[in-house]
């Protein structure tokens, strides 16, 4: 940890926005709490490694997107997330 | 012949007929509308450049792409080269649209540099290329759609619905108005949040989260004025302070303070040093030696060296003398009744049948909320309706300011 360079304004933004879901998710049921988290995890994980680091406006637009998804998780009445696979090559 | 062709419904006879009909519904809005229809000559191709930026290919920068479009065999409105467009060249190209008549405010987007509907404006009859892009300093989710979560939530803010403290008259009844009470909402009530106003606004590029921005100034100014603040702020000061008024003003209150003490300090042997060297009966020599004293003095000891600053931020300008406190900090606390003496008179109401007037208006009473407009009238230049957010927003600094 030591040894790691300090982050940027948009990296604290994006940890920040993975902080808050893992937070959201805590106050779901167990077993959704669960799917919440691996769902999240997923997404992050793949946007961070297929991503272009200094693709900027791309970034900031899906850190506009996780927030206002967070805005709606937040929502007592919402219990679950769930996600959709499209197959994009069939689609066009 | 124009009869005929008038029944035949051709392309041509329609961008003739259009200007009566356009500038019945956008009488005031000249810069877009005033363009006389393109000559209705076979194969009139025009080309516009329209933003694309599409996230589900985020490699791709945001570029303007051109399309070549034959205005003989399209409507006079740059809605229809739009959809004429989606249909035709490129199904992916995405814009909001609805009513197509200026009625719902979705298809709000700017073009050539001015904001307003597509479905009002008239397209430019300059050979040129026209340019079609989002609306100004609002985020993109795709091509020509922006977010207008912002601006939607600032329009909440401002609890547009009637507040009452008691009942209607009649229970289960509406509440009656004079005529001339009714007249007063007029230019109010016709806002169909498009957001052009908005968008045109510099101060609202600057500080799109604290300036509440004309729309919704303008339905502030309708219902008599807002209800409840946004969000809580700091003590006053702090909020003047941390907004960085001219610098650090504790220092050089100090340093005004500590010119004070020097001056008084030697204020009596300046006077009488002065004296000294004016005094025309005395040797020239004795008045020579005592201009020498008067100059070795501190030079910070000078009356003239002072100067009267805001006792809460420091500000060197339009300080009142007698309160010791900038017009900012005055109005401040004049507004929240916390100066002995200093009292706003009564309340004038927009609305006849909202009863929370003053709590409205303390709540946008706000360096930011409402004081960032410095009246640049973009707004009232881009409104598609021919509405004056302008106007209303001069209305509300008025109220805030008399009472």
């Amino acid at each position: 940890m030591a040894s790691r360079s300090k982050l940027s304004g948009i990296q604290k933004q994006v940890l920040a926005l993975y902080r808050g879901f893992l937070r959201t998710a805590r106050l779901k049921s167990p077993e959704e709490r669960h799917r919440i988290e691996s769902v999240v995890s997923a997404e992050f994980r793949e946007n961070a490694r297929n991503i272009d680091r200094k693709n900027f406006v791309y970034i900031e637009y899906l850190l506009r997107r996780g927030k206002k998804q967070l805005e709606q998780l937040k929502d007592p009445d919402i219990t679950g997330l769930s996600t959709l696979q499209i197959n994009k090559s069939s689609s066009h | 012949m124009a009869a005929v062709a008038l029944l035949r419904r051709s392309p041509a006879a329609r961008a003739l007929l259009s200007p009566a009909l356009s500038s019945r519904l956008v009488a005031s809005k000249p810069h877009s509308s005033s363009p006389a229809p393109p000559p209705p000559s076979r194969a009139n191709t025009k080309t516009f450049s329209i933003y694309r930026w599409d996230p589900d290919s985020p490699s791709t920068k945001p570029q303007l792409k051109d399309y070549k479009v034959d205005l003989s065999d399209c409507g006079p409105m740059v809605l229809d080269v739009l959809l004429k467009i989606k249909n035709e060249q490129d199904p992916s190209l995405t814009f909001r649209r609805s009513c197509r008549e200026g009625i719902c405010g979705s298809c709000a987007m700017n073009i050539d540099g001015d904001n307003g509907l597509a479905c009002l404006t008239k397209i430019s009859s300059a050979s040129s290329a026209s340019t079609i892009s989002p609306l100004p300093h609002m985020f993109v989710i795709k091509d020509l759609v922006v977010d207008m979560t912002n601006f939607y939530s600032q329009y909440k803010s401002v609890e547009p619905w009637l507040k009452r403290k008691d009942s209607p008259p009649q229970p289960g009844k509406e509440i009656p108005q004079t005529k001339a009470d009714r007249a007063k909402l007029d230019g109010m009530y016709e806002c169909i949040l498009c957001a052009c106003c908005s968008t045109s606004c510099p101060s609202y590029w600057w500080n799109p989260e604290e300036y509440l921005g004309p729309a919704a100034l303008l339905h502030a100014n309708r219902l008599p004025l807002l209800g409840t603040l946004i969000k809580p702020k700091p003590n006053m000061f702090m909020h003047i302070q941390a907004r960085g008024y001219h610098g650090v003003s504790e220092k050089r209150n100090l340093l005004d303070h500590k010119r004070r003490l020097l001056a008084a300090k030697h204020e009596l042997k300046g006077k009488l040093y002065k004296a000294v060297c004016r005094d025309p009966d005395l040797p020239a020599d004795m008045r020579d030696q005592f201009r020498y004293k008067l100059s070795k003095l501190p030079r910070n000891s000078s009356m003239t060296r002072l100067r009267n600053r805001c006792i809460f931020t420091g500000r060197s300008r339009a300080v009142y003398k007698k309160f010791r406190m900038s017009r900012i900090v005055f109005r401040s606390l004049a507004n929240k009744g916390e100066l002995l003496g200093v009292k706003k008179a009564s309340w004038w109401i927009q609305d006849s049948r909202d009863q929370f007037t003053k709590e409205r208006l303390d709540s946008i009473n706000d360096e930011f909320k409402l004081y960032r407009c410095h009246t640049i009238k973009n707004c009232t230049h881009a409104c598609p309706k021919g509405l004056n957010p302008a106007k209303h927003i001069d209305t509300l600094k008025k109220l805030q300011l008399e009472g």
